[in-house]
């Protein structure tokens, strides 16, 4: 059986005493998006540099199409493309210096004309110094670079936080063209919404610990709504009695109402009445893991 | 074939210091040349201050080795250690402070090859920097007439870099040890400044005159080059050896800890720091023989 693209075991990392990631196993598959989802500080982004070797395991290990994370560590990051959380740059230098400087250190792993290609594809100018770029041209500088060498294993870190919508468009179409061609892709996120988009499988990661691995039609079908409904009468008592649904409260003709699952009762039961406004809103992330997965994490 | 593209790119960090230290190298070595018959004549028969005889080393004021020695190679060191920690702590803890270091690290190189291209950059630049005072002392040579020879006075100029190598070595330990750039530099700046005077007020105070032997600057006395030629082969193999030990430091210290994301937290643990951290082998031995 072929080795998974990233196998975690027991993996534990403690700052000073403080338990940043608590016994992570995880099996990414190859080829697979994987969505790596939790709120600030779950663990992500210490996950992420134990694979890389930036930082020592206090516990467990990790590896990469099966070349082990911290003993074989240089092998393993020539199979893996990486962009940081906090991408940063040199800024006195000039985009094309930036690609030459990193593909210089793989060794003639890097084609001119891919990193064209992919800079045109990702319509970013070499030309400036990195330190006049933008947000969005900065973290496209980031993606070519984790791009250019065409790794099997993609480790991107919040790849699109900060980024408007249509350059996080474009780098999910990116994903997704690297994902058809066999790369495995594994990104962090605390954006459901995102993964919801992009992945196939999504591990949650809460206070350190896996909570969850699921398909994401799974988290799907169990999603969160939050409606606000304004009608042209307040509709009676109980008229939202559904096994799906909590009233969270009413005032006159405005109900607020939460949903897990499926929508498609609710809106015929609102359809009922005549409805003169309706506003979604969709629960961070905090409150779906809240909701399903478990009480909260007392502060460690 | 390594591209060595770290290599150039530290020196590309450094260009700017090593230039202007270079064009200071120059312009001194070109007026002290220069400005030498005229002060030799006013200096007959003056008695140097006891005190003073630590910028002399072993020859007479008055004569070009002690001139040169004195106005020159005993404070010019100084601007190379100054480029030299300015590179070494820029390159480990300033690309870490700055958050480079971490996508640099995410690529398929060992922290050793990183910490060797790195002081192999830096080695260049210091050597480009002190070889720039030669041209300023044959321009010199050119124009007034002064017994030494052009051949000695490169020996000299290059007997700076391995007393620089020193304090380079130790600035990229500092570096790689001490959770800030500044914490770093301060570090090499004091060893620096200690050791200096130590030699200095060695020369006159009795004291002082067996502890100076402990400073870098008391094996470097230029002036016995300008007069006998190069001998000091000992002197570079012990000045080149505890570079290597302070490289090896720097290389084994870097090695053990994690790479932080901008500026480390400033937590002084001396002892942790200098705590081998068990290697991936033994941890595995542990964690078999705990489970």
């Amino acid at each position: 059986m072929a080795e998974p693209a990233i196998l975690t075991e027991g993996l534990t990392k403690d700052y000073d005493g403080i338990r940043a990631l608590d016994g992570l196993t995880l099996r990414v598959e190859r080829g697979e998006i994987f969505g790596f989802l939790g709120p600030n500080g779950a663990g992500k982004t210490t996950t992420i540099r134990l694979l890389l070797d930036l930082i020592r395991p206090t516990a467990g290990r990790a590896s990469i199409l099966g070349v082990d994370c911290q003993r074989r560590s240089r092998e393993a990051r020539a199979l893996t493309g990486y962009l940081p959380g906090d991408l940063r740059l040199y800024d006195n230098l000039r985009g094309r210096e930036i690609v030459a400087l990193f593909a210089g250190l793989r060794d003639g792993q890097v084609d001119p004309v891919h990193v064209a290609r992919l800079a045109e594809r990702l319509d970013l100018d070499l030309s400036p110094r990195a330190g006049t770029y933008s947000k969005g041209n900065r973290q496209k500088l980031g993606l070519l670079l984790a791009l250019m060498h065409r790794p099997p294993v993609l480790i991107l870190d919040e790849p699109t936080s900060g980024l408007d919508p249509i350059v996080q468009h474009t780098v999910w179409e990116l994903l997704r063209e690297e994902a058809a061609r066999g790369t495995t892709v594994f990104f962090s996120s605390h954006v459901m919404s995102e993964v919801e988009r992009v992945c196939e499988r999504v591990g949650i990661l809460r206070a350190g610990r896996l909570v969850a691995v699921e398909p994401v039609a799974r988290l799907l079908g169990r999603s969160l709504h939050r409606l606000e409904v304004t009608f042209a009468q307040p509709p009676p008592p109980g008229a939202f009695d559904l096994p799906q649904v909590t009233e969270l409260e009413r005032h006159n003709a405005t109900v607020w109402l939460q949903t897990a699952g499926g929508l498609d009762q609710l809106i015929k039961a609102l359809a009922r009445y005549p409805v003169v406004d309706l506003r979604t809103e969709q629960p961070s992330l905090e409150e779906i893991l809240l909701a399903y997965y478990q009480e909260p994490v007392e502060a460690r | 074939m390594p591209q060595l593209v770290l290599v150039r790119k530290t020196l590309r960090d450094v260009r700017t210091a090593a230039f202007w230290i270079g064009v200071a190298l120059f312009l001194t070595a070109l007026l002290d040349t220069v400005i030498y018959p005229s002060y030799r004549e006013q200096l007959q028969g003056f008695e140097v201050p006891e005190f003073l005889r630590g910028f002399m080393g072993e020859a007479e004021w008055t004569s070009p080795a002690g001139f040169f020695q004195a106005e020159f190679f005993s404070w010019t060191p100084l601007l190379l250690i100054t480029l030299a920690i300015i590179g070494a702590t820029g390159t480990l803890a300033g690309e870490e402070a700055n958050g480079t270091l971490d996508l640099l690290l995410a690529q398929p190189i060992t922290r050793t090859r990183l910490v060797l291209e790195k002081t192999a950059g830096l080695v260049i630049g210091v050597v480009l920097a002190a070889l720039a005072g030669m041209p300023g002392f044959l321009l010199g040579l050119l124009l007034v007439d002064v017994e030494i020879s052009a051949a000695r006075l490169l020996a000299a100029t290059l007997y700076q870099v391995p007393l620089t190598l020193i304090f380079l070595a130790l600035s990229l330990w500092a570096s790689a040890a001490l959770p800030t750039r500044g914490t770093a530099a301060a570090v090499a700046i004091a060893a620096v400044v200690v050791t200096y005077f130590l030699n200095m007020l060695g020369a006159s105070v009795d004291l002082l005159e067996t502890p100076r032997k402990l400073s870098p600057f008391y094996w470097t006395d230029a002036s016995r080059i300008l007069l006998y030629g190069f001998q000091e082969w000992v002197r570079t193999g012990v000045m080149l050896g505890v570079s290597l030990a302070f490289l090896l430091l720097a290389l084994w210290s870097f090695q053990r800890r994690d790479i932080a994301t901008g500026a480390r937290e400033w937590r002084w643990r001396p002892v942790r720091a200098l705590t081998i951290a068990p290697s991936p082998a033994v941890r595995e031995r542990g964690a078999q023989r705990a489970g």
